[in-house]
């Protein structure tokens, strides 16, 4: 095919992919043959702006007569060259359309069009070509089934991979004699170069072996591809026995979720991050509770041992029994001090403080429940009257409200079982910002809704409690507070925090 | 008279002893509300911070004119986190709890003058 003088390209007319480019591609378009493998109308790019519509015209107009146009292709290094582009479609092999396109000499440009095309060889081009593709054909027996199966594909493979722009392979006989472009890039290689390819290579091993098996078993899985850059890709699929015609082949179709996957990963990180969050801050708040706890009860115990010491001197007792009280004394003192310095290296550590958009924030703790939300088949639904409106704290103290709020609607509604939704709503009231996570779980008791406000140190407290006394404990931090809003129906957590004013 | 304010009874009753043992009486209140109900002429007010109804400093706050006119302690078991913010409101001090009982004396000298026990 080389013998030609231009360019030439053959492109399946039914899955626009490419078959051939010759290497003349390259000298006149200035591009890389590559390209027109990954992308079939890759040459378009190349053409002048204002000759694109008779040029875009040669991309679907070919499918049953030979079409020509001449058009300029923009060349980086000899400027406008004038082409003659011609389409011819063959009967004889499939539905395959050569592509020939050529540059029109200098001397002819000032022919009329008609004389031009009198000039150009057309029959000896579309023989050449066509005995060439037939060579081709010959040579290559995976383009041969390609041939063969694209009056099946037509309308299945190439309208379903554009519906849904998913990952479309076929295999047969363990390996993959056609992908289509989303495919390929899924595997990170040419469409061309995968039939040479064994499945063991793309897939490893024990998943080439499935897909072989398919044949018979069809399955589902979630399959990591290694790319020869050394990537990797995650893609779900859905693979298939499929028979077209007197070919048994299995049908790959799949989507690539490597993004959805590292996004998953990100999220649980981060939800992870939270929750060392949370058990560092409820283990803070705790210690400082118990050390208030303790010195109280030390500090009386100070105050009444000194108390008796004083009458035990003043009264002339006996000198070991006042010494031995004040030695009682001292020891409250030591463990008052044990005590402070505990509270000082597990205390509450020092926080962040910057404007926080209340809509981000809620959106990010949402967004890292999606998962869980989805799993758990609940309807967010997502209610805001805040635009930019902003509340100054700690993003990530805050957040862990807002994530616990919601991780305790979702027990609510599992528990329940239906109906299954939550409602996260963000408003201003006065100069306030209010969130508040409803949820249709059974509202609590009076006696219960005010347990749960207390501290989780009180004997008869939940596990439960533990995290909504955090959650109080970080509002009120913050100037704010959390209620569990009295409801006859719904259970409503309010978070209400005080607005941020930039001063002027 | 010395006046002690905190939630904690306890906290009321063993100070009250101690300082009954030094020779100074005292009265308690549960928090700075029933101290403004029923006041008494105190010489010396012994304040805690954390209490439910309002916090000591609140009261401090609220109420200048009577840290002004009486020497006011604040004891709290997070002193640190408080005591810039009291002496700034003339606080005499702020008492980290528990005090050892040398503290004590030393303050009562101090505001009170010696007692015949001390």
């Amino acid at each position: 095919m080389e013998q030609l003088p231009g360019a030439v390209f053959v492109i399946n007319n039914a899955s626009y992919e490419t078959a051939f480019v010759s290497a003349g591609y390259q000298t006149l378009f200035a591009r890389d043959p590559e390209s027109m493998y990954r992308d079939s109308s890759d040459w378009i790019r190349a053409v002048h702006p204002q000759d694109l519509p008779q040029a875009s015209g040669l991309m679907t107009g070919a499918s049953r007569t030979s079409i020509g146009e001449s058009y300029r292709v923009v060349h980086p290094h000899r400027g406008n060259v004038l082409v003659e582009h011609r389409v011819v479609p063959s009967t004889s092999i499939g539905s395959l359309q050569l592509h020939y396109v050529r540059e029109i000499p200098l001397k002819k440009v000032a022919l009329a069009p008609d004389d031009l095309e009198d000039e150009l060889p057309v029959d000896d081009t579309r023989e050449i070509l066509r005995a060439e593709v037939d060579r081709l054909l010959a040579q290559n027996a995976e383009l041969q089934e390609m041939q063969h199966l694209a009056p099946y594909d037509t309308s299945m493979f190439r309208d379903l991979a554009r519906a849904i722009d998913a990952i479309i392979l076929l295999v047969k006989a363990g390996r993959v004699i056609y992908a289509n472009p989303v495919g390929a890039q899924a595997l990170g290689r040419p469409s061309y170069e995968l039939p040479a390819i064994p499945l063991a290579e793309l897939f490893g091993s024990a998943v080439a072996m499935r897909i072989v098996q398919a044949v018979e078993h069809g399955f589902r899985d979630q399959l990591v591809v290694g790319r020869p850059d050394g990537s990797v890709t995650t893609i779900d699929v859905s693979v298939q026995p499929l028979q077209l015609g007197n070919f048994s082949v299995t049908f790959i179709m799949g989507v690539d979720v490597s993004e959805q996957f590292e996004r998953s990963a990100r999220m649980a990180e981060e939800l992870n991050n939270h929750s060392r969050l949370v058990r560092s801050q409820l283990f803070s708040q705790l210690y400082a509770r118990l050390a208030h706890e303790l010195n109280q009860p030390l500090t009386s115990i100070v105050a009444y041992g000194f108390g008796v010491s004083t009458l035990l001197q003043s009264s002339g007792a006996d000198p070991e029994l006042s010494d031995s009280v004040q030695r009682m004394v001292s020891e409250a003192e030591r463990a008052g001090a044990i005590v402070r310095k505990l509270r000082d290296l597990f205390g509450e550590p020092d926080s962040e403080q910057r404007p926080i958009e209340v809509v981000g924030l809620v959106g990010h703790a949402v967004e890292l429940m999606e998962t869980e939300l989805a799993r758990q088949r609940i309807d967010l639904q997502r209610r805001s009257q805040c635009s930019d409106h902003t509340v100054l704290g700690d993003p990530a103290q805050l957040e862990v409200i807002v994530l616990n709020l919601l991780r305790n609607a979702i027990k609510a509604v599992v528990a329940r079982g239906e109906p299954r939704w939550i409602r996260v709503t963000c408003s201003v009231q006065g100069d306030n910002a209010l969130i508040e996570v409803v949820d249709p779980g059974v509202p609590f008791p009076e006696h219960q809704r005010l347990r749960l406000l207390e501290s989780p140190l009180n004997a008869e407290s939940s596990g439960n409690a533990s995290s909504i006394y955090l959650c109080r404990r970080i509002a009120h931090k913050h100037g704010g507070v959390l209620h569990l809003v009295p409801d006859r129906d719904l259970k409503i957590f309010r978070l209400v925090l005080p607005l941020h004013v930039e001063p002027t | 008279m010395i006046v002690i304010i905190d939630d904690d009874p306890a906290i009321c009753r063993s100070l009250a002893f101690a300082l009954k043992a030094l020779g100074h009486p005292s009265q308690s209140y549960p928090n700075p509300l029933a101290f403004l109900k029923d006041p008494v002429d105190a010489g010396l007010i012994f304040l805690d911070h954390r209490m439910p109804e309002m916090t000591g400093l609140e009261f401090i706050k609220a109420h200048p004119e009577i840290i002004n006119s009486t020497p006011t302690i604040l004891m709290s078991a997070y002193a640190h986190e408080i005591r810039q913010e009291a002496l700034d409101l003339n606080i005499v001090t702020v008492l980290d709890k528990p005090f050892p009982p040398s503290v004590l004396v030393d303050l009562l000298k101090e505001h009170l003058g010696p007692t015949a026990s001390g």
